[in-house]
């Protein structure tokens, strides 16, 4: 069988120690994909092809597998992904609460459709399913931080504020 | 081994045992009930996402998926009472949510489950207004053509690349609607077997381009026969149209390759109607195939009267059926011709390769070497085609026949230029050969799919290959020629059956152990007594 295309990049001495604890804890490599991939996302940036090789080959798993995976999941940053990722939670509690407005006016503002990233690179905008904040819903996550309760206008004033 | 336990159930009403731990689906089609299904195949692990074997589990809080829910001691099943039925239906409404139904121009069109469970279990009408899901067209890698729209998610096809092929190469990307089989960019499929996502795909997702717009199904003629590419001897079903290979798919025999073969045997059949195929008869100026018997008869029967039996030799090959080596042993025994002037040829060694799921490749590209060794003797492809060849050199040898239809392979140069030289030559010839010259007879030989009679794999296994097309204008059946030469030499009051043959033949040798036609059936017969 032919193999997969050369690795480029490699995890740092750090990361593999991470790696060879986070091991210990699962019955089996393949257990650790999650933890590995976050931490590609953590030291590369993103997860972009190569970083799929990397942990593939890290975890001895097919890269299909990896990708699978990966595509799976909305919340890893992806090659190409803006400077901020907004994520629009689209599942039931934000849904009745308008998330769909919300989603449309970042469309309106951004001119782009959920699933693309502006231009000038700064907005990445996705539709996401649950973020685990129904609570305090209609939420968008913005990178790491949480805008909850959102109606248009504080959305806008979000949208002007990171546009600094 | 300890004894199988068994556990007591009831299905619809009727009281039914059955192994434990088996799983539901199977007790169902076992006892012939239509449980319908899309991710379940019955060669890979089950893994119950296209729930469309939902059936009843009378106490259960809900349907249950018949191919993961194995049986257990009381329960009590109903497997078409209305919640069972109402379920399945529902899951098709699903299915057919973002399906295109492109079908008049799909080419699993005719053999699609989907179609046959919508038909069977579906509504009669869609409810669906609303814009479907569009997913990618494109090439996955050795020859298969994914077309995203069609794809359901059953997984079978990722199952096969990570389970039995072991490469892994497919996967579902996205999730929900948007799901659909891929592969990772940069590491397309590219295992030997890829053919077989093809075979298992249950819609039309997965095409292959060799079969894309060739045949409607439905109009195809379908043959059982058996792989020649190897001594695997991997059951196959030759499918054909207006006298045309079209595809070859596999065909499920659990003693030799379950329901799989590979992409060299499936594809490999251009050269039945290639350009290379030889097909000139040149036995005689004055006459055509239908005085070949006669012609032939009484020409070797005139060589040996006047040179001696010693001044004929013959080379058979090993991709000859049984059938046809045994005629060819009664004729030369007929005409007294000494056994170390019969050998025989074969393919070049390939490449072994075993797979994770235990599906092999063998190393011998020869599909009865088995065949040969047990009719004209062991050492007819070493020390008596040697033998043969280093008298042909010499004066004594008048008569050389030679079967060359070895696919791919033509004859080695010390053979041609022996069969030049002689008296006699004549060639059955699979494949044009700009050296053989001209005063040496022509008969064309007969391709893999164009033969009826047996041929033994690698493991002993006794198996019957059955022609699927006709062969092409000009050329004649070994067999039927062979058994015309042997009425006209006088052996024989005329032709005898295949079948009649078969058994002729497996009571004389000893290495086919008196075995009957009737008992080698779809599936072979193990000769070496191996576990069937």
């Amino acid at each position: 069988m032919s193999d997969a295309p050369a690795v480029k990049k490699k995890f740092s001495e750090k990361g593999l120690e991470f790696i060879d604890w986070l091991l210990g804890r699962y019955p089996n490599k393949q257990a650790a994909l999650l933890p590995v991939l976050r931490l590609a996302e953590e030291e590369f940036g993103n997860i972009d092809n190569d970083s799929v090789m990397l942990v593939a080959e890290t975890l001895e798993l097919s890269p299909g597998y990896v990708w699978g995976v990966l595509t799976f999941y909305t919340h890893y940053r992806r090659e190409g992904d803006g400077k901020y990722l907004l994520q629009v939670c689209s599942t039931l509690p934000c849904a009745l609460r308008g998330c769909r407005d919300i989603q449309h006016r970042l469309e309106e503002k951004l001119g782009i459709e959920a699933g693309e990233t502006t231009e000038d690179g700064l907005f990445t905008l996705k539709k996401v399913e649950c973020l685990g904040s129904c609570d305090t819903a209609p939420v968008v996550q913005v990178n790491e931080k949480y805008h909850e309760n959102l109606d248009i206008e504080e959305l806008d004033k979000l949208l002007e504020t990171l546009r600094g | 081994m300890t004894e199988k336990q068994t556990v007591n159930l009831t299905i619809n009403g009727e009281e039914v045992e059955a192994p434990a731990g088996e799983m539901l689906i199977k007790v169902c089609h076992d006892r012939g009930l239509d449980v319908p299904f899309f991710c379940y195949h019955p060669g890979l692990v089950p893994e119950g996402n296209c729930r469309m074997c939902l059936v009843e589990v009378v106490k259960a809080p809900k349907p249950m998926p018949a191919c993961t829910t194995p049986v257990t001691e009381g329960m009590e099943i109903e497997t078409h009472s209305e919640p069972a039925k109402a379920a399945r239906s529902d899951v098709l409404e699903f299915m057919l949510a973002n399906h295109p139904l492109d079908c008049p121009i799909c080419d699993k069109s005719g053999e699609c489950m989907l179609q046959d469970n919508s038909y069977a279990h579906g509504n009669d009408a869609s409810r669906m207004v609303d814009v479907k899901q569009l997913k990618p067209t494109k090439e996955l890698g050795n020859g298969v053509r994914l077309w995203g729209n069609r794809c359901i998610s059953c997984t079978r096809c990722v199952r096969f690349c990570s389970d039995i092929a072991g490469s892994g190469e497919l996967t579902m990307v996205n999730r929900g609607d948007r799901s659909v089989v891929d592969a990772f960019p940069g590491y397309p499929l590219q295992n030997p077997l890829s053919g077989n996502v093809v075979d298992i795909c249950p819609v039309g997702a997965l095409i292959s381009e060799d079969f894309l717009y060739q045949a409607r199904v439905w109009y195809e003629k379908k043959t059982d026969s058996v792989c020649h590419e190897c001594s695997r001897g991997c059951n196959v079903e030759i499918q054909t149209l207006h006298n045309e290979v079209k595809r070859i798919v596999a065909r499920h025999n659990d003693s030799v390759n379950d329901y799989w073969i590979c992409d060299h045997g499936r594809y490999t059949y251009d050269y039945v109607l290639g350009p290379e195929r030889a097909l000139e008869y040149r036995l005689d100026d004055s006459s055509g195939p239908a005085d070949a018997p006669a012609l032939l008869a009484r020409k070797l029967k005139s060589l040996v009267d006047e040179h001696g039996a010693d001044s004929l030799g013959v080379l058979a090959s090993a991709f000859m059926s049984n059938e046809t080596l045994y005629l060819l042993g009664s004729v030369l025994k007929e005409l007294d011709v000494p056994v170390e002037n019969i050998a025989a040829c074969a393919r070049a060694d390939g490449k072994e390769e075993t797979f994770k799921g235990g599906f092999k490749i063998s190393a011998d590209r020869n599909p009865n070497r088995r065949g040969v060794e047990a009719i004209l003797g062991p050492s007819a492809f070493s020390s008596r085609a040697e033998g043969l060849l280093e008298k042909s050199k010499g004066p004594g040898l008048r008569g050389l026949v030679l079967v060359s239809d070895l696919p791919g392979q033509p004859l080695p140069a010390e053979w041609i230029e022996a069969l030049n030289s002689a008296d006699f030559g004549l060639v059955f010839l699979l494949e044009n050969d700009s050296r053989i010259g001209e005063e040496v007879s022509l008969i064309p030989a007969t391709a893999f799919s164009e033969r009826d009679g047996s041929i033994i794999n690698e493991d002993g296994r006794i198996q019957l290959v059955q022609a699927a097309t006709q062969l092409p204008r000009g050329a004649l059946r070994l067999d039927d020629l062979l058994q015309d030469v042997l009425v006209e030499l006088g052996a024989r009051e005329g032709r005898i059956s295949q079948r009649g043959l078969f058994d002729e033949m497996a009571a004389i040798i000893p290495a086919l152990k008196g075995a009957r036609h009737a008992e080698v059936g779809k599936t072979g017969l193990s000769l070496d007594g191996g576990e069937e």
